[in-house]
């Protein structure tokens, strides 16, 4: 069984024994931690492609859990899964940043000097590590909305349902705005003044 | 997907399709995209594997910080915080008691001012010396410190110059007396609390 299963059958038999004692819900700590475990990357990645500096993305990654862990008690399985949930948190956090940030946001110089990740040979890491530059450079260029949605769809891996969920958008709007929205980014990656900045 | 399903789906949907795929850890299946499509998609496959949280700093420090917070959250939710927060309902029932404790204590309901080791009755003695012709009529007023309209007791209306009045009252402890003459300022106040 999975964490996310354990944990939606712990709280429903809390939900219903705290209907009939009045007790309140228990949630382990092993299960919580197995939720950081699961989702840290996919929300990490998310709060990365949306403000596109790591140190705001660790920040932020850090709100998000620790909202979700206050808030632990408000998750209701019957309104969808937990990672809708999450993300519908994180959503909110990364926007709020967004929006007090004024929306001026520059690349950090550490990002070009960034380490890159395990590549075996520097000349792949170097490359690896400016593709995840460019690309980082790109997403920026996108609009919010745009930026948004490729990052509930590539970053946490959510369905176009979940994402309409998430967004108030149908699930038609959604895909064809992401098939719009990843167009935008090819061509933007391919342009050759881009590359040439 | 079967073949009627196929031709049914715009490029749109058959694009999307595809993506669902990418984030489940498959791969493209179809060949049959125009070649900007056939590129986006490759796109879309890097994207769905560029992972930025490897270099982060930020996972095994903030998994510890969860973890101390995880075990002590059911101490708190079972007790205090289970009390204190607002949710649900309890927005209200906090309310109601702190309207029903302010009403409680302006009608004197909580602190009570009557104390057990207070006698029933009390005597404070004021004395004065009157002035010479002072005829009165005079007027004992018996109060609490706190008493704001001091009740008058009745008195002789004749009394000598050299007056000594008790005044006998159920009282509570503090006791103050006023003697005056007529509507003056009090000639003298005594209390017999220290």
């Amino acid at each position: 069984m999975t964490t996310q299963a354990r944990l939606i059958k712990n709280f429903i038999a809390v939900r219903a024994g705290e209907a009939l004692r009045g007790d309140a819900q228990v949630i382990t700590p092993q299960e919580f931690l197995a939720l950081y475990d699961e989702y840290f990357r996919r929300v990490y990645n998310y709060a990365r492609y949306r403000c596109g500096d790591a140190h705001t993305a660790d920040d932020l990654t850090a709100a998000i859990f620790e909202r979700a862990f206050d808030r632990l008690r408000d998750f209701c399985p019957q309104r969808g899964s937990f990672g809708a949930w999450l993300f519908n948190i994180a959503r909110s956090i990364v926007s709020h940043h967004l929006r007090s940030e004024c929306s001026i946001r520059w690349l950090a110089f550490d990002e070009v000097n960034e380490i890159p990740d395990g590549s075996p040979t520097p000349e792949e890491s170097l490359i690896s590590c400016e593709a995840k530059n460019n690309l980082m450079i790109a997403l920026l260029r996108l609009s919010d909305r745009d930026r948004d949605l490729l990052s509930l769809k590539f970053a946490a891996r959510l369905t176009n349902r979940r994402i309409a969920e998430i967004t108030g958008l149908s699930d038609n709007h959604v895909g064809i705005i992401l098939y719009r929205a990843i167009h935008k980014l090819r061509v933007v990656l391919d342009n050759k003044e881009f590359r040439n900045e | 997907m079967n073949k009627h399903s196929r031709i049914r789906q715009t490029p749109v949907e058959s694009f999307n399709h595809e993506l669902d795929r990418l984030i489940r850890g498959g791969e493209v299946s179809r060949d049959d995209f125009s070649p900007e499509d056939q590129r986006a998609l490759k796109l879309a496959q890097y994207l769905v594997t560029t992972d930025f949280s490897a270099n982060s700093a930020i996972q095994q420090p903030l998994r510890r910080r969860l973890a101390e917070c995880s075990t002590r959250y059911p101490v708190l939710n079972n007790g205090l915080k289970r009390f204190i927060l607002f949710r649900d309902g309890r927005t209200l029932a906090w309310t109601g008691i702190a309207v029903l404790l302010l009403f409680a204590w302006t009608f004197g309901l909580i602190a009570p001012q009557h104390t057990s080791a207070t006698p029933a009755y009390t005597t404070v003695a004021a004395s004065a010396i009157l002035p010479e012709k002072s005829t009165g009529p005079f007027t004992v007023a018996v109060s609490h410190n706190h008493d704001l309209f001091p009740k008058p007791v009745p008195t002789p209306v004749a009394m000598s110059a050299s007056a000594v009045h008790s005044a006998t009252q159920p009282v509570r402890t503090p006791l103050r007396v006023n003697l005056r003459l007529g509507n003056q300022f009090p000639i003298v106040t005594t209390t017999n609390s220290k």
